[in-house]
């Protein structure tokens, strides 16, 4: 036993060293957006989107490994190897549609704020009280964040995050408090569902785009390098890499089974109509008691902040890299003027927008519309993405093997057939 | 060459897609690109690539077989049967791959990506003679320019062209790049190791590896010792275990500690092993004491004189010590038991009579602090009583070791707000 565990001391310490980037991206991972989408997969759907998850996480592990991989091998962030392989016209609207889809990203995470107040509000019993409250917590958070990120470390910062990841337990507990049957949701996780139905598609696509987006893995790769993982690391940092994959997706599991349970599967097998992330937060109270109402709004509070921290400052430094702007919090406002910008103009517009008087309806809307944008724009993006994971001259021998590419190109081939499949579908009930 | 300032100028961007002509007027194809010959200050264009418009075949074409190049198109004098195939180019640099690299601008010690390049007319020849890194390179290779600089002009955005001349750029030492411009060259060799620090800092870890290992041991220690600390360690960790040792050996012995304090254990001992017996030993007792204490900090090079001697014993004494101390505005004064007495400064030395004792002009109020003091201490006491270096000391009263000034300005700037560090820096 001692043995065993002389002889793998050195090998969980190396893993403990590195690990981080992968586990931290992979949790930011289940943001508003992503609860939101997962929430309402349940509720409308039951567990009949269930079975993506598996090929999701698939997908998953090959992107986020990908782009770590070309980072611990070139040393260059992903914005700065499309620029000199594919030219600027290529990172320029590249980066101006992940720019677009993420900045409805933010607008969502602050939707994810003030709905969390909103839901805290209604399960205390004080609705209007908290619905003003909104004005002057969102504006305080935003002036708290900004002033975080610009004035102090953000390795600190970063830290606080991973230790937040344990506020992902929210999750299970409420799942396990609604008593699913679990045999069913385990069966429905591996029998796939297929609908062709707007709605149906437009929710599937939702769930991929808030699962895998194109910021998370600027994100991480820039991550992985600052934390010098190179090709003599690389193999625990795949792991670390690996495991926030897994533990992003079993976390999804667990919100949409427990939506599903209290919402669709509700006792009197009646649906209830969602129309506002405030319905799941009402509907959550009185089937599953006042707790699971505020470890719902507290979930989605911790989710949204933790998102709205980290995206405009990965959105930013992504563009500044591509454009070959001077970026990072290092550099002051001086050296790097349109990194603040940039970095800034997401924060504080996102806040804004969320406390226009009377949106409040919207909110819900804004998550689920900001990830089906960022499940849009992914096929252009994985088709760059393993263009250079297949390019030989950059990767060497750690290029994808021939399996990989092959399996990756047909990921792309699938992801844009389903785009059009959802635009199509949304064409004939617009003309029908 | 020399006044290069006079000739016509472009941009590659304009130049890329414009119409090829033949001798009749008539459109027959397109400029896509263009031959670079290395070697000249201001590399010459040997050729324009141009592909034609029916067959989409690519031919090569000497600079003495087309006139009047610009925006407008280049006009060939030469028939098109004339024309060598694109196919039979020997490995000369196709000029449209230095767009969006990353080059180093040794003028001002950063590193910076290629928006566009600038072409001149020089005598007949094209040469390439500046880079531009500008915002409008950037507008001008998206194909905004002609809309989007006069509104953004209207607005008072600016929008000037920001041109690096060739013969100052470096390419950055890259494993994965195809283009070698020029052998890592005297540009580099004539960088500060304080500028090479910052281009250093700016590169990613695989290309600051190659930026030190075209350096000597000695470039690339000082180098290596003004870089951040994240860069230090991230680049002494992927260095072969030798090179690593010989770059420590010929650092000063506290900032050896200070990075290998960065690495985990096993490896910082590793490298130690490798090193001199007698720099590995100054190291280990440094690395003894943690990071932010005045024994972290300290150095172990420093000037100590006897109470009996004479000023000009201590003259002759320090001349011989010299050359090995980082430090020697002090000289210390020890007893025969090693004991430190007071201090001496170089001006007390210059202006007393060389026949004096040293005891007669040392200073006995000693300012001096123990090896586990906290560093903020040290600074408050070093600039507290304006020291440029102040010993550290055993409970025996043995002096450890010096912390000099250099040790915690930056200590000091780090620890300020960063808000006043910014105000500090740029103002």
């Amino acid at each position: 036993m001692i043995s065993f565990w002389e002889r793998n001391k050195v090998r969980l310490l190396l893993l403990l060293s590195v690990l981080g980037p992968g586990l931290i991206t992979a949790t930011v991972d289940n943001d508003s957006g992503g609860i939101a989408t997962y929430s309402l997969a349940g509720a409308l759907f039951g567990y009949d989107l269930l079975w993506t998850l598996i090929p999701i996480t698939i997908l998953l592990v090959v992107t986020m490994e990908m782009s770590a991989r070309l980072g611990a091998v070139t040393g260059q962030g992903l914005a700065d190897l499309l620029r000199e392989r594919f030219g600027v016209k290529v990172t320029f609207w590249l980066l101006l549609i992940v720019f677009l889809a993420n900045f409805g990203t933010v607008v969502s995470e602050f939707s994810g704020i003030a709905s969390s107040i909103d839901i805290f509000g209604n399960t205390i019993g004080y609705p209007v009280a908290f619905g003003w409250l909104k004005f002057f917590v969102v504006p305080l958070l935003t002036y708290g964040l900004w002033k975080l990120i610009t004035e102090y470390d953000y390795k600190k910062i970063e830290k606080f995050f991973l230790f937040s990841i344990f506020f992902y337990f929210a999750y299970p507990i409420s799942a396990y408090l609604a008593e699913p049957n679990w045999g069913e949701s385990l069966k429905a996780l591996v029998v796939p569902v297929w609908k062709f139905d707007a709605a149906y598609i437009f929710t599937m696509i939702g769930v991929i785009g808030t699962t895998i987006t194109p910021w998370m893995q600027f994100y991480l790769q820039s991550t992985l390098i600052e934390k010098g993982v190179t090709t003599k690391n690389w193999q625990t940092a795949k792991w670390d890499v690996i495991l926030g994959c897994l533990t992003t997706d079993v976390i999804s599991y667990f919100i949409i089974v427990a939506c599903a349970v209290t919402l669709f599967f509700n006792k009197g097998g009646m649906h209830i109509p969602v129309q506002t992330i405030d319905d799941i937060g009402k509907a959550l109270v009185p089937l599953a008691g006042k707790y699971s109402g505020y470890l719902f709004a507290f979930g989605l509070f911790n989710a949204s902040l933790f998102g709205a921290a980290i995206l405009p400052l990965s959105t930013a430094f992504a563009i500044c890299e591509g454009l070959g702007w001077e970026r990072g919090m290092s550099k002051t406002y001086e050296e790097a003027p349109l990194f603040y910008w940039i970095f800034s103009f997401l924060l504080i517009s996102g806040a804004a927008l969320v406390l226009i008087p009377g949106v409040s309806f919207l909110y819900l809307f804004v998550m689920r519309i900001s990830q089906v944008a960022q499940g849009l724009i992914l096929p252009p993006f994985i088709y760059f993405l393993v263009k250079l994971g297949d390019d030989k001259t950059l990767l060497g021998e750690y290029v994808n093997p021939p399996w990989l590419s092959r399996f990756s190109w047909l990921c792309v081939i699938i992801l844009t057939l389903i785009d059009f499949i959802l635009l199509g579908s949304t064409i004939r009930e617009i003309i029908f | 060459m020399n006044n290069i300032k006079d000739t016509e100028r472009f941009f590659l961007a304009n130049l890329i897609d414009s119409p090829v002509r033949i001798s009749t007027g008539e459109k027959a194809g397109k400029v896509v690109d263009f031959i670079l010959l290395l070697g000249d200050k201001f590399p010459k264009l040997s050729h324009a690539v141009v592909q034609m418009e029916k067959s989409k075949e690519r031919f090569l074409v000497r600079r003495d077989q087309f006139q009047n190049i610009g925006s407008g198109g280049i006009s060939l004098i030469a028939d098109v049967s004339q024309l060598s195939r694109l196919d039979e180019v020997p490995d000369q640099v196709l000029l449209k791959n230095i767009w969006d690299k990353q080059i180093m601008d040794t003028s001002d010690a950063r590193v910076v990506r290629v928006n566009d390049l600038e072409i001149a007319e020089v005598k007949g020849d094209l040469r390439l003679v500046g880079v531009d890194i500008g915002f409008r390179g950037l507008i001008r290779r998206l194909g905004f320019e002609r809309w989007l600089c006069p509104i953004l002009d209207r607005f008072k955005v600016n929008t000037q062209n920001e041109i690096i001349s060739w013969d100052i750029v470096e390419s950055v030492p890259t494993n994965f790049s195809h283009l070698k411009l020029t052998v890592p060259s005297k540009l580099i060799k004539d960088l500060h190791p304080a500028d090479l620090a910052d281009i250093l800092d700016d590169l990613s870890v695989h290309e600051g590896l190659s930026l030190i290992k075209s350096l000597d041991t000695e470039t690339a220690a000082e180098t290596l010792a003004e870089a951040e600390a994240e860069t230090q360690a991230q680049i002494i960790e992927q260095m072969s275990l030798e090179r690593a040792s010989d770059i420590l050996e010929e650092m000063e012995p506290d900032e050896a500690a200070d990075i290998l304090q960065d690495l985990d254990h096993k490896k910082a001992d590793e490298i130690l092993s490798h090193m001199e017996t007698e720099e590995a030993t100054e190291v280990r007792e440094l690395l003894k004491h943690p990071e932010n204490t005045a024994g972290g900090l300290m150095s172990t090079g420093f000037a100590t004189v006897y109470e009996e001697f004479t000023v000009g014993e201590a003259f002759s004494h320090l001349r011989l010590m010299a050359v090995d101390l980082e430090i020697i505005y002090y000289l210390y004064v020890m007893d025969r038991q090693e004991k430190l007495k007071g201090v001496v400064s170089i001006r007390d030395l210059i202006v007393a009579n060389p026949s004096a004792t040293i005891v007669s002009i040392m200073n006995d109020k000693l300012i001096f602090v123990s090896a586990d003091t906290r560093q903020e201490e040290v600074a408050n006491l070093i600039s507290k009583y304006n020291l440029l270096a102040l010993p550290v000391l055993d409970e025996d009263g043995l002096i450890l070791g010096i912390v000099t000034i250099d040790d915690v300005i930056e200590l000091l700037l780090n620890h300020m707000p960063r808000m006043w560090k910014r105000r500090a820096l740029t103002s």
